[in-house]
C-alpha cells in the first residue's frame, strides 16, 4: 500500500509540534535536547518524504547533512551540560537565570 | 550536473574557505605540539593568517559571477565583500583575545572561532538551502562553545547553554521551514525555488507564508531581530568579550548577507502568488519588525548599567537600523543592499573597537559595570578616545563612521517611499544617543573607585583599539564614499541574478 | 586624480598638507610637558587661582622638536607653493587658457556627486606667494617670541593648523572647501586669540572674537546654501568663469527678497559679503579685532596680516565675477553687492582710521589700522578695481606682518626691560618712580615709551619701512604704488562723474591722510625723543637665539615691504614706469587673467591728480605727525598735544565711539534679559516639563514593555493563574533569564504575525 505524502507530512507536523512542546515545557536539560533532536528528525522525516514525492535525491542529501550536524550539535550540547552540572550541580534549565534584565 | 565538471573553474570561488581550513589544521597542530610557551603565538598566528585570507577574495577570485559547486554557493561581489568584512573581523577578534587572560592561552579557542568563521564565509555565499543550513549549524554550533568558554565561570556555562537552546529551537524550526520550501517545489537552489512556486502553490500564499516565518524564526535569531532577540543581552554578557565582539559583528553581518540574499532571491518583485505580492508582504513585515527591533532595543538599552549589555541591547537596535535598509529593497534595491552592505561593514570595526575597550577595562578592573568606567580618561586617554570613537559610531556622529551607515540606510528608506519609516529611526536614534552619550559621559568626567588605577594597553590591544579607530574615522570621511560604491557594484552583482 | 608629484595639477593638494601634518605630529607626539606648580617662575608664577596646583609646561626637547616640525611643515608648503607658482608664472596663457585643477568626488547628492579639489589660477599663485613666505617669518618670529612660553608646542601646533587652513582655503577650488579653511581659522583664531587663558581679557577676547564671526558666518553659509541651490555647484571655475550663468543669476529674481528687486546674484554676494565683513573686521562687525590683541603678538601678524583677515578679502575678490553680475562698474553701473561693498569699506576705512589716531596701545593702533586697510581693499572692489584690491593685499600683508612683528619685539623689549628695572630694584637700588608703575605697568602703552631708536636699531629702522610703507610713502614704499592705484582707478570713475568713485575717492584720501598722519605719531611716540620711563631706557631684545629669529623676519619682510610695490608700476608712470614695467604692469597683466575676458577691464591711464593726491596726502600727514610728535618730542608726564586740539571729540575717538559700549547696551543686555526670560519662563516652565513629560512617558513605555512581557511569559509560562492575578510580578524585567520562557514568547509572536499575515492576506484576497 502506498501512503501517501500527506500522512507522512501529518507525522512530520505531528513530530515536529512535540518536539518543540517538549523544548518549551520540559525543565530537564537532556530531555530538552531529545525535543530537539525531535524536531530535527521531524523536518529529516518531511525532508525524507518530500524527496520520495518528488523522485529525487536533493531531500536525502540534505537529511544526511543534517544528521550529521545533529551529531555535531548534540557533542556540543551535552559538553555544554557537563560543564553546567559541574558548577552548579543541577540540570534543570530553570536554575540558569542569573543572566537577566 | 554540469557535462563537464571542470575542478579547476570552481576552486577559485572556495578559495577563502579552503584557506581556513588549512589555518584551523595549523592552529590546531600548533597547538599540539607547540608547546605551552608558545601558545600566546597562536593569537598572531591566527590574526595574522586570517588578515592574509581576508585579502584572497578581493585578488582571486572566478572571471565570472556565477553559482558554483553544483550551485551550492554563488561566487559574486557582494559575497566577496561580506568575505572581506567576516574575516577582517574574526582576525580582530583573534587578536582581541591575546590578551584575554581566560580564553587567550588556549590554542583551541582561536581553532574554534576559525572553524565559525568558515562556516559565515559559506553563508555569505551560500546559493542552496542544503549550504545555508550546513553553514549556519558550522556558525553556530561553534559560537556555542565559544560563548561557554570559561568553563569555570556559572555565568558563561549559563550563556553557552541559554545560546544552545535557543539556536538549537531555531534552528530545528527554520529547517522545517526549508523542508517545506522543498516540498512545495522540488528545489533547494534558492535561485531556482522561486520559479517553482506558482506551478507548486497555485494562487493560495499562505503554504509559503507558513514557510517564509519559520525560515524567519532562523534568521531573527541569527541576527537578533525582536522578537527573537532574548538570547542576546544574556549571552553577550555572560560569554568572554571577544566571543561577544565576534558574535555581534561577524556572526551577525554573515547572517544579513543570508537574509538579504535568500529575501530577493526566494521572494524576488516578480512573484506575486494569486493576489499578493509577497515581496510586499515581507517588505512590510521586516518593516514592522525594524521599528519593534530598533524600539525595543533602545528603549531597554536605557536601563542597563552593564556596559555588555548595554552594548547588546545597543546592537540589537543596530539590527533593527540595517532591517530599515532591509525593507527598503522593495524599490531601488542596489542602493538598500550597499547600505546594508556598508553599515555592517562600518559596524563590525566599530563594535569590535567597543568591545576590545570593554575587553581591556574589565581585565583591569575586573568590572563590567559602566559606572566604574569613570576616569577612564584620566586612567588611560587613549583608551577612552578609541571607545568614544566607537561609541561615536555606534550613536552616528560625524566624523564616525556610524554617521554615513545612518545616512545611507535612511536614504534608502525615504528612496523607497518609507519616510515614516525613515523617521521613526531617525527618532530611535535621537533616544539612542542618550545611552551612547552616558558613556562618554562617564568616562570623560565622572571619577571612580578605580580612578586612580592607571590601565596599560598591550601592543595587541593597541593594534585593535588604534586599526578600529582609523577604519571607523576614514569609513566616515574619506572612505565613506569610495566603499559605499564598492558596495553599490556588489549590490548590483547581487541583483543580477 | 593621478597621484604625481611633477604634475602641478595635482602639486596644489600637497600644499596645505605640511602644516595640517605638522599640527598632528606636534599634537599627537612631541606635545610633552612637565608639571610644575604654578607658582613656577617658568610658567609665569603669577596666577593666583592656580596656587598649589600643578601646570604643565612643555619641556626642552619638546619646544626644539615641535619647532622644527612647525618650520619643516611650513617650509614644505612653501616649497610646493613655490613650485606651482614658478610653473605657473612660466606656462603661456596662464588663467585665462590654463589653470590647474583637479578633484575628487567626495559625496554622491543624488543623481551628481559633490567634487572637491584644488584650482589655482593667477589670484591664487599671488597668494601662494605670499601667504607661506609671510607665515613662514611669523613662525621664525615665533621661536623667539614664545621662548618662554609654557605652551610653545601646542602654540606651534595651534600656528600650523592656523596655515595648513589658510592655505587650505586658498587652493580650494570651491566654496565649500574655503569654508572649511575659514572656519578652521576661525577656531584656530579663537584658541590662539585666548592662548593665555589665565588672562581674563584673553578669553573674553577670544570669546567675543568667535562670537562676531560666527554671527557672518552663519550669513556667508546661508550665501553658499543658497548659491549651490541657484547653480548645482560651487565650484570657483564653473561658475566665476561663465557670464552667461552670472548674467542669468542677475537676472532671476530672489528667493523673497525678490520682491525688492534684488537679484539671486545680488543676494548671494550680499551675504558672502556679510561674511567678508565679519572676518575682515568691516564695520559694523570689527569690533572683535582690537580686542584680539590679546593675543601673542605672532598671532596678531598672523590674524591680521598673513590669513585670516586676508581671507575674507581674498575670498571676495575670488568671487568677485558673481558679485559684479548685473552691473558693469567701468561704466558706472554699480550691482547692489557691490554698492554695499564701495560704502562699507570706505566708511570702515575713514572709521578706523579716525579712531586709531587716538590709541595709545601700539598694538591696537596697528589694529585699527589694519581694519581701515581692509576697508581700502572694500572699498576698492566696490568701484571694481580689482586689481587694484589684490595688489594691496599683497602688499599690506607684508608691511603689516612686518609692523606686528616690530611691534611685538618693542613689546618684547619693553618687558625685557620691565624685568631689568624690577631685578634691579630688587637688588637694593630702589627707585620710587618704578614702584607707581609696579603690577599696573603696561608694556604696550605708547606713553611709557619712546627713544627706543637708541637701544633697538634694527626693530626702529624696519618698523620705520613699514610704518612709511603703510603710510604710502611715495615712490620708494610698496604701500603707495597699491594705494595709488585704488586711488586712481576711483579717481577715473569720478571724471566720469560717478557717484560711488568719488565717494570712495574723497573718503579714500582723507583717511590715507589719517593713516600717514598716525603713523608718523605712532613713530614718533615709540622710537623719537628720549625714554620717557626707566623701563623705555632698558628696553631691548637681549643676544642670542630670540633676539636673532625676532630680528630675521623683520629685515626680510622690510624688503619686501618696500620691493613688493615695484611689480605693479604702471607702465605710463614717468621715469619709474619703464624702469619697472618695461612692457606693460606686471601684476596687472598676470592676475587680470583670473577674470573672464568679459569681466577685465584696463587700467586707467597715469593721471596727475590720484597721484598727486597720493603724494600730498601721505606727504602731508607724514609731514604733519612730525610736527607735532617728532619736531617737539613728548617728554615724560607731558600729554598727548591731539587732546587739547581735539577736545572732546579725542575722547570720543579715544573710546572707539563707543561701539562696544553700544553693541552692549543695544544686544548683550536685551539679549542677557531675553536670554534670563527664556531661562525662567520657557525652558525652566514650558521646554523642561515636556522633557519630563517625554521623560517620563518613555519610562513608561518602557515598564509597560516589562509587563506586557512579564504577563506574557508568566502568563504561558508559569501558568495562566500565576500570570494573570500575580501583578505583583510586574516589576520583573522583560528578560527573566529562563530561556524557555524566551522561546514561548518566540512561538507566540510567531503565531500572532502568522495570523496577521494569514488575515491580510486572505482579506486582500477576499477584496481582490
Amino acid at each position: 500500500m502506498e501512503v501517501s505524502i500527506a500522512s507522512y507530512i501529518m507525522l512530520s507536523a505531528v513530530l515536529f509540534i512535540l518536539g518543540a512542546m517538549g523544548v518549551l515545557l520540559r525543565r530537564n536539560a537532556i530531555l530538552v535536547f531529545m525535543s530537539v533532536e525531535l524536531m530535527l528528525n521531524a523536518a529529516n522525516l518531511a525532508l525524507v518524504a518530500f524527496a520520495r514525492h518528488w523522485g529525487q535525491t536533493d531531500g536525502h542529501l540534505f537529511v544526511f547533512f543534517v544528521i550529521t550536524v545533529a551529531a555535531a550539535e548534540v557533542a556540543v550540547g551535552l559538553a555544554l551540560i557537563v560543564a553546567i552540572f559541574r558548577t552548579k550541580k543541577s540540570i534543570n534549565i530553570d536554575d540558569l537565570h542569573e543572566l537577566q534584565g | 550536473m554540469e557535462a563537464s565538471f571542470d575542478f579547476w573553474t570552481h576552486l577559485p570561488a572556495v578559495i577563502p574557505e579552503l584557506l581556513l581550513t588549512v589555518l584551523a589544521v595549523v592552529v590546531l597542530l600548533l597547538d599540539l605540539y607547540g608547546g605551552k610557551e608558545n601558545r600566546r603565538n597562536i593569537a598572531f598566528v591566527s590574526a595574522i593568517g586570517l588578515a592574509a585570507i581576508a585579502v584572497t577574495p578581493l585578488i582571486w577570485g572566478p572571471s565570472e559571477q556565477q553559482v558554483f559547486w553544483g550551485g551550492m554557493v554563488r561566487y559574486d561581489l557582494i559575497a566577496q565583500i561580506f568575505k572581506v568584512m567576516i574575516i577582517i573581523g574574526a582576525s580582530i577578534t583573534c587578536l582581541m583575545a591575546a590578551d584575554d587572560s581566560e580564553v587567550g592561552h588556549k590554542g583551541e579557542f582561536y581553532l574554534i572561532v576559525i572553524v565559525a568563521t568558515l562556516g559565515a564565509s559559506l553563508i555569505a555565499a551560500a546559493a542552496d538551502l542544503i549550504m545555508v543550513f550546513v553553514g549556519l549549524e558550522t556558525l553556530s554550533i561553534p559560537l556555542y562553545i565559544l560563548a561557554a568558554f570559561r568553563r569555570d565561570d556559572e555565568r558563561s556555562s549559563e550563556s553557552g547553554m541559554k545560546y544552545f537552546l535557543f539556536g538549537a529551537f531555531s534552528s530545528g524550526v527554520m529547517l522545517y521551514g526549508f523542508s517545506l520550501l522543498y516540498g512545495f517545489t522540488g528545489e533547494t537552489n534558492i535561485y531556482t525555488l522561486s520559479q517553482a512556486f506558482p506551478a507548486a502553490v497555485a494562487d493560495n500564499p499562505l503554504p509559503l507564508i507558513g514557510a517564509l516565518l519559520m525560515l524567519l524564526v532562523g534568521f531573527g535569531f541569527k541576527v537578533s531581530m525582536v522578537p527573537f532577540h532574548f538570547w542576546t543581552p544574556d549571552v553577550y554578557e555572560g560569554a568572554p568579550t571577544p566571543v561577544t565582539a565576534y558574535v555581534s559583528v561577524a556572526s551577525k553581518a554573515a547572517s544579513f548577507a543570508l537574509l538579504v540574499r535568500v529575501l530577493l532571491a526566494v521572494f524576488p518583485v516578480t512573484l506575486v502568488i494569486g493576489q499578493e505580492n509577497l515581496q510586499t508582504l515581507w517588505v512590510n513585515l521586516v518593516s514592522v519588525l525594524a521599528i519593534v527591533t530598533m524600539t525595543i532595543g533602545n528603549v531597554l538599552a536605557l536601563r542597563q548599567t552593564n556596559i555588555k549589555r548595554l552594548l547588546a541591547y545597543s546592537s540589537i537596535a543596530q539590527a533593527g537600523y540595517v532591517l530599515v535598509g532591509v525593507a527598503a529593497m522593495q524599490s531601488q534595491s542596489d542602493y538598500s543592499v550597499a547600505s546594508v552592505a556598508f553599515y555592517l561593514l562600518m559596524y563590525t570595526f566599530t563594535n569590535l573597537g567597543a568591545f576590545a575597550g570593554v575587553l581591556i577595562f574589565s581585565e583591569t578592573t575586573g568590572s563590567e559595570n559602566i559606572k566604574d568606567m569613570g576616569g577612564l580618561s584620566r586612567r588611560n586617554p587613549w583608551l577612552a578616545l578609541g571607545m568614544t570613537i566607537a561609541i561615536l559610531s555606534l550613536a552616528g556622529i560625524p566624523p564616525a563612521a556610524g554617521f554615513f551607515g545612518k545616512f545611507y540606510l535612511f536614504t534608502a528608506a525615504v528612496n523607497a517611499n518609507m519616510v515614516l519609516l525613515a523617521i521613526i529611526a531617525v527618532l530611535n536614534a535621537i533616544v539612542a544617543l542618550y545611552y551612547y552619550l552616558i558613556v562618554i559621559k562617564v568616562m570623560y568626567v565622572d571619577r571612580s573607585q578605580y580612578d586612580s588605577q592607571s590601565i596599560a594597553l598591550s601592543r595587541s590591544t593597541l593594534w585593535v583599539i588604534g586599526l578600529t579607530s582609523i577604519a571607523v574615522l576614514l569609513l566616515g570621511t574619506f572612505g565613506a564614499q569610495p566603499f559605499f560604491d564598492w558596495a553599490a557594484q556588489g549590490a548590483q552583482a547581487l541583483l543580477a541574478l | 586624480m593621478e597621484v604625481n608629484f611633477s604634475d602641478p595639477n595635482f602639486l596644489p593638494w600637497l600644499i596645505p598638507v605640511g602644516p595640517l601634518l605638522a599640527f598632528f605630529i606636534i599634537t599627537l607626539a612631541t606635545n610633552r610637558a612637565r608639571l610644575v606648580p604654578a607658582t613656577s617662575h617658568e610658567y609665569g608664577g603669577h596666577h593666583p587661582d592656580y596656587e598649589g596646583m600643578l601646570v604643565p609646561v612643555a619641556t626642552v626637547p619638546s619646544r626644539i622638536l615641535s619647532v622644527t616640525v612647525g618650520l619643516a611643515g611650513v617650509i614644505m608648503a612653501l616649497f610646493f607653493s613655490y613650485t606651482v607658482a614658478f610653473s605657473a608664472f612660466g606656462e603661456h596663457g596662464f588663467g585665462a587658457e590654463v589653470v590647474y585643477a583637479s578633484n575628487i568626488a567626495w559625496m554622491a547628492t543624488g543623481d551628481t556627486a559633490f567634487r572637491l579639489g584644488v584650482f589655482v589660477d593667477p589670484l591664487t599663485v599671488i597668494m601662494l606667494i605670499m601667504v607661506p613666505l609671510a607665515v613662514l617669518m611669523i613662525f621664525i618670529y615665533s621661536i623667539g617670541y614664545m621662548a618662554h612660553d609654557p605652551r610653545q608646542s601646542r602654540f606651534f601646533a595651534l600656528i600650523s593648523l592656523f596655515a595648513g587652513a589658510m592655505l587650505t582655503l586658498v587652493v580650494a577650488d570651491n566654496l565649500l572647501l574655503l569654508f572649511v579653511g575659514w572656519e578652521v581659522m576661525g577656531l584656530c583664531s579663537y584658541m590662539l586669540i585666548g592662548f593665555w587663558f589665565e588672562k581674563k581679557s584673553a578669553y573674553k577676547a577670544a570669546i567675543k572674537a568667535f562670537i562676531t564671526t560666527r554671527v557672518a558666518d552663519v550669513v556667508m553659509l546661508l550665501g553658499i546654501v543658497y548659491l549651490y541651490y541657484a547653480t548645482g555647484t560651487l565650484n570657483f571655475r564653473d561658475i566665476l568663469y561663465n557670464p552667461e550663468l552670472l548674467e542669468q543669476l542677475a537676472a532671476t529674481p530672489a528667493l523673497i527678497f525678490g520682491s525688492w528687486g534684488i537679484s539671486a546674484a545680488s543676494i548671494i554676494g550680499i551675504f558672502l559679503i556679510v561674511g567678508t565683513i565679519g572676518k575682515s573686521a568691516q564695520f559694523p562687525l570689527h569690533v572683535w579685532l582690537p580686542d584680539a590683541m590679546e593675543g601673542p603678538t605672532p598671532v596678531s601678524a598672523m590674524i591680521h596680516a598673513a590669513a585670516m583677515v586676508s581671507a575674507g578679502i581674498y575670498a571676495i575678490i575670488r568671487i568677485y565675477p558673481l558679485l559684479e553680475a548685473g552691473g558693469n562698474p567701468h561704466y558706472g553701473i554699480l550691482s547692489q553687492p557691490m554698492v554695499l561693498m564701495a560704502v562699507v569699506g570706505s566708511f570702515t576705512a575713514l572709521f578706523a582710521a579716525t579712531i586709531a589716531v587716538a590709541q595709545n596701545d601700539v598694538k591696537r593702533v596697528l589694529a585699527y589700522s589694519t581694519i581701515s586697510q581692509l576697508g581700502f581693499m572694500m572699498a576698492a572692489l566696490g568701484i571694481g578695481a580689482y586689481i587694484a584690491a589684490a595688489f594691496h593685499l599683497i602688499t599690506h600683508a607684508f608691511f603689516k606682518a612686518l609692523l606686528f612683528m616690530a611691534s611685538g619685539s618693542v613689546i618684547h623689549g619693553m618687558e625685557h626691560g620691565e624685568h631689568h628695572v624690577h631685578e634691579h630694584a630688587a637688588h637694593g637700588h630702589d627707585d620710587h618712580h618704578h614702584d607707581d608703575h609696579h603690577g599696573h605697568f603696561d608694556p604696550q602703552d605708547m606713553m611709557n615709551m619712546g627713544g627706543l631708536r637708541k637701544t633697538m636699531p634694527v626693530t626702529f629702522i624696519t618698523f620705520l619701512i613699514g610704518g612709511f610703507s603703510l603710510a604710502g610713502f611715495p615712490l620708494i614704499t610698496a604701500g603707495f604704488w597699491s594705494k595709488d592705484e585704488i586711488l586712481a582707478d576711483a579717481f577715473y570713475g569720478l571724471t566720469k562723474g560717478y557717484g560711488a568713485h568719488a565717494l570712495v575717492f574723497i573718503m579714500l584720501a582723507v583717511a590715507a591722510f589719517l593713516t600717514a598722519f598716525y603713523t608718523m605719531r605712532q613713530l614718533g611716540l615709540t622710537f623719537w625723543g628720549e625714554p620717557r620711563t626707566e623701563v623705555a631706557k632698558h628696553a631691548n631684545l637681549g643676544r642670542g637665539l630670540v633676539s636673532f629669529t625676532m630680528t630675521l623676519p623683520l629685515i626680510i619682510l622690510a624688503f619686501f615691504a618696500i620691493t613688493a610695490g615695484f611689480v605693479g608700476v604702471p607702465p605710463d608712470f614717468p621715469i619709474l614706469g619703464p624702469i619697472f614695467s618695461p612692457e606693460h604692469n606686471a601684476f596687472h597683466y598676470f592676475v587680470i587673467e583670473t577674470l573672464h575676458p568679459a569681466f577685465q577691464a584696463e587700467a586707467p591711464a597715469v593721471n596727475a591728480i590720484p597721484v598727486l593726491t597720493s603724494f600730498v596726502v601721505a606727504l602731508g600727514g607724514l609731514g604733519l605727525g612730525w610736527w607735532m610728535y617728532w619736531r617737539k618730542p613728548l617728554v615724560a608726564g607731558e600729554e598727548d598735544p591731539l587732546v587739547g586740539i581735539l577736545g572732546p571729540v579725542h575722547t570720543v575717538l579715544k573710546n572707539k565711539y563707543y561701539i562696544d559700549e553700544i553693541y552692549v547696551a543695544v544686544f548683550v543686555k536685551p539679549s542677557q534679559a531675553f536670554s534670563r526670560f527664556v531661562i525662567d519662563f520657557i525652558d525652566r516652565g514650558i521646554l523642561d516639563g515636556i522633557l519630563h513629560t517625554i521623560a517620563r512617558v518613555a519610562t513608561w513605555i518602557g515598564d509597560l514593555f516589562k509587563v506586557l512581557n512579564t504577563w506574557l511569559i508568566d502568563g504561558v509560562g508559569d501558568g495562566i493563574p500565576d500570570g494573570i492575578f500575580d501583578f505583583g510580578g510586574w516589576v520583573r524585567r522583560i528578560q527573566t533569564g529562563h530561556v524557555q520562557e524566551y522561546l514561548l514568547v518566540v512561538l507566540g509572536a510567531v503565531l500572532v504575525i502568522g495570523i496577521i499575515l494569514a488575515l491580510s492576506t486572505g482579506i486582500l484576497q477576499a477584496a481582490g
